[in-house]
């Protein structure tokens, strides 16, 4: 079955089917170059090092778009993200698998909200949300 | 009164800039969203979907253009040809602007974000982005002192219809140095 075929609608307290991703310094890079971001933190492992940090830091939108990704790629296309928020609970290094869980909150067959969390290998959550998506005319 | 180090002087003076610029609005032009910025941004993170990548799997799904990821527009740290490398902070951060200048010697990261997408943005798309400083709060925490900056971002297409409200917070702290 591919992506095009899935048309998920499911009920109050499903679960989607856990994402593992494990962002690499390739990824960072190429996030930072395309959102013309020149913040060190996630290029510069040394100066990252200086500013306290366990190494390059992954950025906050990355992560943000992981997990819209993980519940996008879930729920199939005929649903719009229509709102998301999300708040960072702690950063994370590239070379570390994320893994990505999520959790219908609410159903009504036309909306759908998704509670996600993000931890890192160590069970640490870096990233707690809600992504709400519109079922496509 | 205990005297601050300079790197918390520095921080208090960012704070207390910051506070008074607290509702002060902006407005820029983004320039038309090209397809091959999408199609970046959709490779970077790893996207699968082909409406990010392929014009013709895009139009089948009933869309103009190639449709950018949800937090495109959020994630979009510049929208400018930006600084000269000289120019920049010391972290690499624009420094052209009051709130750069203020923030240069800080340690800053994102701290989370609300979005509101309204329509999906298209390549093609001709945007403007208007922006306002909502919130600084100072906290005191574990890890020291920090101060949250939330500012909203709405991004119009050409015709002024709003596309996406972003609400952004993003965190600064005292130099390392100075935190521990």
């Amino acid at each position: 079955m591919s992506a095009q075929d899935i048309d998920t609608d499911l009920a109050v307290g499903a679960e989607l089917p856990e994402f593992v991703h494990t962002p690499t310094n390739i990824q960072l890079f190429r996030f930072s170059a395309a959102t013309w971001n020149p913040h060190r933190i996630h290029y510069d492992q040394a100066y990252a090092r200086e500013e306290g940090h366990p190494g390059l830091l992954v950025h906050s939108h990355l992560h943000a778009a992981l997990a819209l990704r993980f519940v996008r790629e879930a729920i199939g296309p005929r649903w719009m993200v229509t709102r998301t928020q999300y708040r960072m609970r702690h950063p994370a290094t590239p070379g570390r698998p994320l893994r990505f869980t999520g959790v219908v909150e609410a159903s009504d067959g036309e909306e759908m909200t998704i509670v996600v969390a993000e931890h890192d290998a160590d069970g640490t959550q870096c990233l707690e949300g809600t992504v709400v998506l519109e079922r496509l005319a | 009164m205990t005297s601050d180090s300079p790197g918390l002087e520095l921080f208090h003076r960012y704070y207390e800039t910051m506070k008074t610029q607290v509702g002060e609005r902006s407005s820029r032009p983004c320039g038309t969203l090209d397809e091959r910025v999408i199609t970046r941004f959709a490779r970077a993170v790893g996207e699968t979907d082909p409406v990010h990548f392929d014009r013709d799997a895009a139009k089948a799904a009933g869309f103009a253009g190639v449709v950018a990821p949800p937090n495109l527009l959020a994630a979009m740290f510049d929208w400018t040809p930006g600084q000269p490398e000289g120019e920049l902070n010391p972290d690499g951060t624009p420094s052209d602007s009051a709130r750069g200048e203020a923030a240069r010697g800080l340690r800053g990261m994102g701290a989370g974000e609300e979005m509101t997408i309204l329509a999906p943005v298209v390549a093609g798309t001709a945007l403007t982005e208007e922006e306002e400083l909502v919130d600084v709060v100072l906290k005191h925490g574990r890890r020291g002192p920090s101060v949250f900056v939330t500012t909203q971002h709405t991004f119009l297409d050409g015709s002024g219809a709003a596309l996406n409200v972003n609400r952004r917070t993003v965190v600064m702290r005292p130099p390392h140095e100075e935190a521990s």
